[in-house]
């Protein structure tokens, strides 16, 4: 039975504090320092000022309300310490004198002496409630320290201004009784400029936005909370992953909008995930909204300019486009990024400007869309589904609402779109590339990767990696290559050539189960696609270490059967590589090839014909090619679909003792000669009549 | 130790200031003292750490100012902290508090001094100073930080002539009470309120009884030995890296904390490259902390109009020079090179000590010029596209 929910994603200070450890990610190391300088300032006369800077919905509350638990917590303060946490958005504060009376307020609102004593200094003038409002604080804290909570404190400071915020840092300076843990969406003038009180007062601790793999962290502590099982379970499995890359797409990280998508991520049909993606987009387009109120008339064009637009535009562009002058433009971007509304990233001389979060846009559009396709809605199945999986839904569903929104959002993954700093990164990646700058080259390929993860420059990180020898990396490149293209022959015949290596997959063996979960997946999407479970033999025999991963193998193979496809062929890299390894492994490998494969004998044997091309190169010698002969000979005569195969092979075991002997070809008809004369690439079979 | 940018150090945890300390208390054993220095190079840390550990026989007494704003906030504030070192007597019914009930005709409750007796500030300042003394054997110093600050605020409020009187009547005091001292401190140079008020006459003759001194950044030694502290505390281990912090940063106290700090937050492994990382990134990201525009803007806010071309074209000069340059090519580059046909010897010393004073140069030996600072001179090289 699933719990009430008590994840509160816009105002976690609500949670109690075994609800906020439970789901609590990625910032332990900030919490536990944040506590020991709190406790470090309550004990000894260094007093710490942390302010954590983070854009919206990015775990300031919730690190805050951790942090305020664990401190409440400790016996040994309990006599030292006075803690005033100030509400979240605390409006009303524009004067010095304000703040010192929310302070109070906030020192123990159930204490009625206190708060009658507040209530007394509303009978006085301003000047005369200030100076006994630092009388009465001064007093109630006494010997201890005050741990002053406070959150948006760049509003804070714009509420107080630069009399206030004077006046603040002087208390601060004289009573020497105060720590701060504060937070912001960015660094703002008031802590930033050498001009103002508090330039450089403040430590502050920057909070990263969450990866993938701490988003899914994230998300299965939630689900857990909630006794989510088969959502915990979900998540696991690479289609829970791949929904949390588009929430990731979507959100930019922002823990927020992981809590909020957390509903209905495991959504199967379209019908289930739409309605409530719909709702939730109504819900949050308020917020968004609001947001946009804080902003100048020439900034909210520059915002609105920026949601209609695909890719991040330079200033240039955005000159243009809204009809200002680049000078005004740039100063404008410049707040907004202060703000935490776009991002930038300097690409050579090139700055491009972006949303900072993808929803923002989302939501915004819905407001303006008026025609029957709504752009949010396409933009949204774009990151939620794969091309694939767009497609097999359209064949699913024959018309009405979501089918148009399908077909655009098809049409659109097909169009080849040219963000613009996708050529100014491949140009520098590549100069780089060509002067041996591999770290320089390794680094724009990492952007190039982040803009569009195609399968061309997965590849290319694994090109660069291995020119770093980085070897291990670049397998786990040129997976995500396949997973981005499966199939991909680059991909491939690159991990033919990285495998060589025998202990690679025992390294790499978690990523290696990862690329069996990529293999499964794409099985299950696109049954014809069989290069994953070739890729995977090759690998696991080109490693030696067969045994290990066989049922893995095996259950990709039993997959394909049941989904009664042919076998498309390409075990002929698994056969070719068995030739070259130690021949004590043939007999268990061989058997377990037939063994797997015989729904698909054909696989097999089409391999093993390819293989005497191998055979007969002069690397092999002639006691070692007797000895596969034989072994072949051994474990498959009985078989007759096995018959053809060995006839060939026994022939080309003959040439390749007695090159010259024309005779050899006489063991085979004209038919079997051609084919094992193709299979050996020679010219032709007449020559040798 | 934790690395701490901005925070309030336990007097302990202020490393490599005893020499410089003592040497002020010297100072003081026969004159005030004004104590200048970049914003965060650590002059409240000084101060506040010979506030915490006095000498024997010497009363002191720590206020920051920046908040006040009139003179009866100024006097209200030096009443308040010397209350407690009032006789009991004094305090009950004595000088100050029976010519504060005499001046506004009624009895005076708590330390807020009222409204109506604002234009009588001097005579209580006077008195409260004056009771103070009577009660001291021994020395008293006031250290008063953000002193400029509060006196441009009353200068933008009130006029420079209140300003001055306030200036006036300090040095009264000082010249009154032989065993009574001030530290006036401040993040904006004391010079640019004078200079305000050297037009209303006679403002540099307020603080010339003075002793200027500038807290300047750690030697070497106790530089290398903060930054290796903070790396202890922060649980870094990397071979000569506390070296290579001091160095990098003209080994001020404020910016190693602050590198520690930030190298504790780093995601990655910790590296010599990563301070040199950290470094360019405040120095050249717009979105920096250490808001090194701060040094071009100043000139455009402080400095007259007439004069601004002659300073960017003196710190253009000495940012690109590899030797510290003598005042005789100094003049000849800027009026060849820089084309500053108007910039004569005279004005050129003036831009120089206004440049001195505001602490972007320096003279080294021979009195040649440079840039006080090379991470100054680094940035202003790089932001002014000068190579």
């Amino acid at each position: 039975m699933m719990k009430s929910p008590t994840i509160f994603s816009f105002t976690p200070s609500l949670m109690n504090a075994a609800d906020l450890e439970s789901i609590f990610v990625q910032r332990e190391v900030i919490a536990a320092d944040l506590v020991d300088r709190i406790r470090e300032s309550v004990l000894t006369p260094t007093k710490h000022h942390s302010l954590i800077i983070g854009a919206r919905g990015m775990g300031k509350t919730h690190l805050v309300s951790l942090v305020y638990h664990r401190v409440q917590a400790m016996a040994d303060l309990h006599d030292r310490i006075l803690i005033a946490w100030l509400r979240e958005e605390e409006w009303g504060i524009t004067s010095f004198l304000k703040l010192l009376l929310r302070i109070l307020r906030a020192i123990d609102p159930a204490d009625p002496v206190i708060q009658q004593r507040v209530e007394a200094l509303y009978e006085l003038s301003s000047a005369e409630a200030e100076q006994a409002a630092i009388s009465l604080l001064m007093e109630i804290i006494g010997d201890r320290t005050l741990l002053l909570i406070t959150e948006n404190l760049d509003d804070l400071f714009k509420g107080l201004g630069e009399q206030g915020q004077q006046q603040l840092r002087a208390f601060l300076q004289n009573s020497g009784c105060c720590t701060i843990l504060a937070t912001a969406p960015r660094l703002f003038n008031g802590v930033q400029s050498r001009n103002k009180p508090f330039y450089g007062f403040f430590r502050p601790v920057r909070l990263q936005e969450l990866t993938a793999a701490e988003a899914v962290q994230l998300l299965i502590r939630i689900a857990s909370l909630r006794e989510q099982i088969e959502l915990v379970s979900f998540l696991k499995t690479p289609m829970g992953k791949a929904r949390v890359q588009a929430v990731e797409h979507l959100a930019g990280g922002n823990p927020r909008i992981y809590v909020i998508f957390a509903e209905f991520l495991s959504q199967e049909s379209l019908e289930e995930l739409v309605q409530p993606f719909m709702a939730l987009l109504d819900a949050l387009t308020p917020y968004y909204q609001s947001r946009m109120q804080y902003l100048s008339a020439q900034q909210r064009e520059i915002v609105e300019f920026l949601c209609d637009r695909k890719f991040p535009a330079t200033v240039k562009d955005i000159a243009q486009r809204c009809f200002i002058t680049s000078q005004t433009t740039s100063s404008q971007l410049k707040e907004l990024k202060d703000k935490g509304y776009v991002n930038v990233e300097s690409i050579g001389r090139e700055s491009f400007y972006a949303l900072q979060e993808p929803l923002m846009r989302i939501c915004l559009g819905m407001k303006k869309e008026r025609d029957s396709t709504l752009k949010f809605m396409v933009d949204f199945l774009r990151a939620w589904y794969s091309k694939d999986e767009l497609d097999m839904l359209r064949q699913k569903l024959s018309d009405g609402f979501m089918q148009v929104h399908l077909e655009v959002a098809l049409q659109e993954s097909n169009t080849n779109e040219q963000d613009p700093r996708i050529a100014i990164y491949l140009d520098q990646m590549k100069d780089f590339y060509d002067r041996d700058h591999f770290e320089e080259a390794l680094q724009h390929i990492q952007k190039l990767i982040v803009i569009r993860g195609s399968a061309i420059y997965w590849n290319w990180q694994g090109i660069i990696l291995d020119k770093l020898g980085r070897v291990d990396e670049a397998f786990i490149a040129l997976t995500k290559a396949l997973n981005a293209e499966p199939g991909n022959k680059f991909a491939l015949q690159f991990i033919d050539h990285l495998t060589k290596e025998s202990d690679l997959i025992f390294r790499i063996k978690k990523t290696h189960e990862e690329f069996l979960e990529d293999c499964n997946r794409t099985i299950k999407i696109n049954p014809n696609n069989f290069s994953y479970v070739v890729c995977i033999a090759k690998i696991l025999v080109g490693a030696n270490h067969w045994t290990e991963e066989a049922n893995a193998m095996k259950d990709v193979l039993d997959q394909l059967q049941e989904s009664n496809e042919s076998y498309p062929g390409g075990t002929e890299l698994v056969i070719n590589n068995l030739l070259a390894q130690n021949s004590s492994q043939w007999q268990t490998t061989i058997t377990n090839l037939i063994s797997w494969f015989e729904p698909f004998p054909s696989a097999v044997t089409n391999g093993l014909v390819s293989a005497c091309n191998k055979l007969i190169s002069p690397l092999i010698s002639d006691t070692t090619a007797t000895l596969w002969h034989d072994t072949w000979h051994e474990l498959t005569h009985h078989l007759p679909e096995y018959q053809l195969p060995l006839r060939l092979l026994t022939t080309a075991l003959h040439y390749k003792q007695k090159p010259d002997d024309p005779r050899v070809w006489m063991e085979l008809s004209i038919e079997e000669r051609k084919i094992l004369q193709q299979a050996l690439g020679l010219d032709s079979i007449e020559s040798h009549d | 130790m934790k690395p701490n940018p901005g925070g309030q150090l336990a007097a302990d945890e202020v490393l490599g200031r005893d020499r410089l300390i003592a040497r002020l208390w010297q100072v003081l054993e026969r004159q005030s003292l004004i104590l200048t220095a970049e914003r965060r190079m650590g002059k409240t840390s000084v101060i506040k750490k010979m506030t915490a550990q006095p000498l024997p026989q010497i009363l002191v007494k720590f206020r920051d100012l920046e908040d006040l704003r009139t003179p009866l906030e100024f006097v209200e504030a030096v009443w308040q902290d010397v209350q407690q070192d009032l006789s009991g007597k004094e305090r009950a019914m004595g000088g100050v508090r029976a010519l504060l009930e005499q001046l506004s005709g009624a009895e005076i409750k708590g330390f807020k001094l009222p409204k109506s007796i604002e234009q009588h500030w001097k005579t209580i300042l006077t008195k409260t100073v004056e009771d103070l003394m009577a009660q001291q054997n021994g020395m008293v110093v006031f250290f008063w930080d953000e002193m400029p600050m509060m006196l441009d605020n009353i200068n933008r409020d009130l006029g420079e002539t209140v300003t001055m009187e306030i200036l006036t009547t300090l040095r009264y005091l000082r010249q009154t009470h032989s065993n009574l001292r001030m530290v006036f401190t401040g993040s904006i140079g004391l010079h640019h309120v004078v200079t305000q008020l050297k037009k209303v006459g006679a403002a540099g003759a307020t603080t010339n009884d003075m002793h200027q001194e500038e807290v300047t950044p750690l030697d070497l030694d106790f530089a290398i030995l903060l930054a290796q502290e903070l790396l202890t505390g922060a649980k870094i281990d990397v071979k000569d890296l506390a070296e290579s912090i001091a160095e990098s940063v003209d080994l001020v106290p404020y910016y190693i904390h602050h590198i520690v700090d930030e190298l504790q937050q780093l995601n990655s492994p910790v590296t010599q490259q990563s301070v040199a990382d950290i470094i360019l990134d405040n120095l050249y990201n717009p979105s920096n902390r250490w808001d090194m525009a701060h040094y071009r803007e100043r000139i455009d806010t402080y400095y007259e109009s007439p004069i601004v071309p002659f300073a960017l074209g003196v710190l253009d000069e000495l940012a690109v020079t590899a030797n510290p340059l003598p005042l005789k090519d100094l003049l000849q580059l800027l009026q060849v090179q820089n084309n500053l046909q108007n910039l004569d010897r005279e004005m050129l010393l003036k831009v120089l000590s206004l440049l001195q004073r505001d602490h972007y140069i320096g003279q080294q030996n021979a009195g040649a010029y440079a840039f006080r600072f090379p991470l100054i001179q680094q940035y202003w090289k790089l932001s002014r596209g000068l190579g």
